[in-house]
């Protein structure tokens, strides 16, 4: 139920923005938009069924935790 | 130029201000604590001191090239390929930090005040405000902050002087226990959070009038916001006792709760914890705004406003997605976010400044 509440979403979102953008007339301004929608609305999807969405924070913990460990082991 | 508007220094003032507090208010004492115990406290005078300096070169960073933001200044020092390239991952980390402040008010609501309530509400719900205000711009933001900043130094003072009555000065003794070691650790963490987290408003400096004052309002904002942390820790240490502070996830919320006057003026915590959605309301809607604004100048958009309601939609996800449970949260906010940022806060915006330099060096 969820995944259709966010393509509605997705759908209203795209009515409110995309006029303006079609009507500026600059073609950069609209991929850019239509990806980030895309992107916002897959992932809202994928969420709202409950598919393991890959965390951002596993590969920056996985650089910076280390170095985080290491200061401690220094000062502590 | 993207943003028309413009903000007034008081503005800026309020606004780095309220930003420093933030999530900060909520999770530095226990994690000062944490690590250097009853000498939490001057853990957070050397941070906010050190912190005073980063800003300091935030600011020269910022009068190498007036008028245009971090993300514009990078493609100005590094060229196209490379500067886009940075402002790409600035975007990402302003996003980034938009997301897991966002957590950090979820996490709050859904521990403390409405356990039951879905979390994915809350952030719905929080959200919509955030959009609301990052379309409205810049200039609706600064205002806002004007209107708000009352109704927060008055809950602050009342929080403050109700707490007074229960302060107990053994609890800070014995001072030094732990050596300077420690106590520059941990004063490492209330430099991840807020201090390297104020290079956003790199993004917002270009919108100040009078430029020339732009630098000290921002220093002087940083410094008030680090006296109230500061302040919060010592009540939070004197309160409530060193152990008690590092094993509470909020523990100025747990202080609020232990305002007592006789038998009529008690459980005022929620009215309390106006402080903490309204602060964290300023931080996340200029994090969001910076990320959008940053985005849209490394694309060269007209306006950064179309792109705020996918972006949106985007940080919902992101937000749920970010910390699995609460202990991976305090692994990750003690271990690898200091570092992360610092990269971003300090070593980034430090090699900015030096390329610049030596480029209108070589220049002459």
């Amino acid at each position: 139920m969820w995944a259709i509440v966010v393509m509605l979403i997705g759908a209203l979102i795209a009515a409110e923005e995309l006029p303006d953008l079609i009507r500026g007339k600059r073609r950069g301004d609209i991929w850019l938009f239509a990806a980030l929608l895309l992107a916002g609305t897959g992932l809202g999807v994928a969420q709202s069924l409950r598919v393991e969405i890959p965390n951002p924070l596993d590969a920056i913990s996985f650089v910076f935790a280390p170095v985080g460990k290491f200061l401690e082991a220094l000062f502590m | 130029m993207i943003e028309k508007g413009k903000i007034s220094l008081v503005q800026l003032n309020i606004l780095v201000m309220l930003f420093s507090l933030g999530s900060a208010i909520l999770i530095v004492p226990s994690a000062l604590s944490s690590v250097a115990r009853q000498d939490g406290w001057i853990s957070a005078v050397i941070g906010v001191a050190l912190g005073a300096g980063i800003v300091q070169m935030l600011v020269i960073l910022d009068r190498q090239h007036p008028g245009q933001s971090l993300v514009e200044s990078c493609e100005t020092i590094l060229g196209s390929f490379a500067g886009k390239l940075v402002g790409m991952l600035y975007f990402m980390f302003f996003f980034l930090l938009a997301s897991l402040v966002l957590r950090n008010i979820g996490d709050f609501i859904t521990t403390i005040v409405m356990p039951e309530t879905p979390i994915q509400a809350i952030h719905v719900l929080f959200l919509v405000i955030i959009v609301m205000g990052v379309r409205l711009g810049l200039e609706v933001i600064g205002r806002a902050s004007e209107i708000f900043l009352p109704w927060i130094v008055v809950l602050i003072l009342v929080l403050v002087f109700f707490i007074i009555p229960q302060i107990d000065i053994d609890r800070v003794q014995p001072v030094f226990e732990m050596g300077m070691n420690k106590i520059m650790y941990g004063s490492l963490s209330i430099l991840g959070i807020p201090y390297f987290e104020l290079v956003v408003f790199l993004m917002i400096l270009p919108y100040v009038n009078k430029r020339q004052k732009a630098g000290k309002a921002f220093l002087a904002g940083s410094l008030l916001g680090g006296f109230v942390l500061i302040l919060i820790t010592c009540l939070s240490i004197t309160v409530l006792g060193w152990d008690f502070t590092a094993r509470h996830a909020f523990p100025s919320y747990t202080l609020a709760k232990k305002i007592r006057i006789g038998e009529f003026l008690q459980r005022i915590e929620v009215m309390m914890a106006v402080i903490w959605f309204l602060t964290i309301f300023f931080k996340l809607t200029l994090c969001f705004y910076a990320s959008a604004l940053a985005i849209a100048q490394v694309f060269k958009l007209s306006s950064y406003r179309p792109l705020v309601l996918p972006l949106g939609m985007i940080m919902l996800v992101m937000s749920l997605v970010v910390y699995p449970n609460i202990v991976y949260f305090r692994e990750f906010s003690s271990h690898t976010w200091t570092p992360f940022a610092f990269v971003f806060g300090f070593a980034f915006p430090f090699m900015l400044l030096l390329l610049s330099k030596a480029k209108k060096a070589v220049g002459k």
